[in-house]
């Protein structure tokens, strides 16, 4: 059945834990970073970061400041862009679910880069091919957890059948509303279901994630129906333009 | 969003020189399925035109891709949900289409134009597949400006006619008498998918409106691309004329394909 990862945003502290882990497992390199005015570090996922924790400072109702975790990867998509686009086939489902990628094969088109919409997909320039998470199948198929909900000291990161993190995830808004929480799951419907289930205490905007991701594909067939009827105008336009004469020299 | 693909020179210059190579050879098709003996120099023309731009394009992609032998991946598969995988094949289909008919207009013996015909069926079919379908890859992005557009692909569709004309124009010993009306059709029709095309972007037209690509835009595209060969098509109708407004339409045409790559990575 189909695995999934769950992010609980409520229970994240910031320890970039996962995101060092990752890095480790994967032997992702350092990457040459800038103080970006918070504690969050690198500014993006990357072909070198995979997973990364984002620090959103927010103010509550109150006035009280508020700072917000939110660990953060490819979600594997269901309606996956970067999939649906790539020509060659180097982006591939899972049986469980991941959108995996095979680094031999892809011809580094860029296709994937431009098309999610999540902006995960990385072109790596050292290797001239995509980099994103892959869910650790590797390790997954061995019976482990991937390599960064591994090492989650708090929680935050789960690992699982996606049926079941999704009842969690559910039970555990229903927990932050009765605090006085105004909690959101994000994950369950968007792209018909996301392989990353997230509980947010914030509107996914905050987290700068899209209220409404996009499949990139949906507008492939009225863009290709507009060009076929174009197509029609332009070639009748053409024959007349050699009828026209044909017709002429006849009279 | 999806980050930057980095989509430059070499894919400006493709999507340019993809266009007008099938625009050459649809015209090409037109002239041997419709047209009469005159018009065989203007399908000659056409091919000649399109099957050495092809080969270009194919150089140009390799050239992006970095490692040239991993441009054969795209033949691993066809996968339907991807316009570059369709598009990938559409061209290699395109090239040979373009090869055979290049190859049988030049030995052109008896009976030639009758298999030319049968090819310039499906090679025009593809032609118009590979005028559009990079317009119909952008929109099927995340890509600000670019996507979920449906009107990239009719307006490279229409400018890829409008500079197949005018490469025919520029390039034709005595000049092309016969498409001077067709050219000024492919113009106009252009100029109206672009006024769709700004008027469905919404902010982002700002961006050649009144941005930073406006110089370009309305210098390039409108005036020198539309508005100045519109104009000479009903001046003097000298060869000389005739070469200037279809460089100009080239012109025009082709900082059409720059504006709409660099609109969406900005």
């Amino acid at each position: 059945m189909a695995k999934a990862f769950l992010v609980d945003a409520s229970k994240c502290i910031g320890c970039r834990g996962c995101q060092v882990a990752c890095k480790q497992w994967h032997s992702l390199k350092a990457e040459p970073t800038a103080f970006l005015g918070s504690y969050e570090n690198p500014r993006d996922l990357s072909a070198q970061t995979w997973r990364k924790v984002k620090f959103v400072e927010t103010v509550a109702q109150d006035g009280a400041p508020r700072w917000r975790f939110l660990s953060d990867a490819c979600k594997h998509c269901t309606d996956a862009s970067c999939l649906a686009v790539c020509p060659t086939g180097a982006l591939f489902r899972r049986p469980w679910g991941a959108v995996d990628l095979n680094q031999d094969v892809c011809n580094g088109c860029r296709y994937c880069v431009a098309a999610c919409p999540f902006g995960v997909v990385t072109f790596n320039e050292a290797t001239g091919r995509a980099n994103k998470c892959i869910m650790c199948p590797d390790r997954v198929e061995a019976g482990l957890d991937p390599a960064c909900v591994s090492t989650c000291p708090t929680g935050a990161l789960s690992f699982g059948e996606r049926g079941d993190l999704l009842a969690r995830a559910k039970r555990r808004v229903a927990e932050l509303r009765q605090r006085g929480e105004q909690p959101r799951l994000y994950g369950e419907r968007e792209l018909s279901g996301l392989h990353a289930l997230y509980v947010l205490q914030e509107p996914p905007e905050a987290y700068g994630l899209p209220a409404k991701p996009r499949f990139a594909i949906a507008g492939v067939l009225p863009g290709s129906l507009l060009s076929i009827a174009a197509s029609a105008v332009m070639g009748v336009a053409a024959l007349v333009a050699f009828r026209e004469r044909r017709v002429k020299k006849g009279e | 969003m999806g980050k930057n693909p980095a989509w430059t020179w070499y894919i400006v210059w493709y999507f340019f020189v993809g266009g007008l190579a099938a625009g050459a050879y649809m015209l090409a098709a037109v002239a041997d399925l419709f047209g009469r003996r005159e018009d065989r120099p203007i399908a000659k023309l056409g091919y000649s035109i399109a099957l050495p731009l092809v080969l270009l394009s194919t150089i140009l992609l390799t050239l992006d891709l970095g490692m040239p032998l991993r441009t054969l991946y795209m033949f691993r598969l066809v996968r339907l949900d991807s316009p570059m995988s369709v598009g990938s094949w559409a061209l290699l289909g395109f090239g040979l289409a373009s090869f055979v008919s290049l190859v049988l207009v030049l030995r052109d013996r008896p009976g030639d134009l009758r298999i030319r015909q049968v090819v310039a069926i499906p090679g025009g079919l593809l032609g118009f597949f590979i005028a559009s379908y990079t317009g119909v890859l952008l929109g099927a992005t995340n890509r600000p400006l670019w996507a979920g557009n449906d009107w990239i692909g009719p307006l490279f569709l229409a400018s890829a006619f409008s500079t197949g004309v005018a490469g025919l124009a520029v390039l034709a010993h005595d000049g092309v008498a016969r498409l001077r009306r067709f050219h000024l059709v492919a113009v106009v029709v252009e100029a109206l998918l672009l006024i769709v095309f700004l008027a469905t972007l919404g902010a982002h037209a700002r961006l050649f409106l009144s941005g930073s690509l406006a110089p370009l835009f309305w210098g390039g595209v409108v005036v020198l691309g539309l508005l100045v060969p519109f104009a000479l098509a009903f001046t003097g109708r000298t060869r000389p004329i005739e070469a200037v407004a279809g460089v100009l339409v080239l012109v025009g045409g082709f900082a059409l394909r720059y504006l709409v790559l660099t609109g969406g990575q900005v």
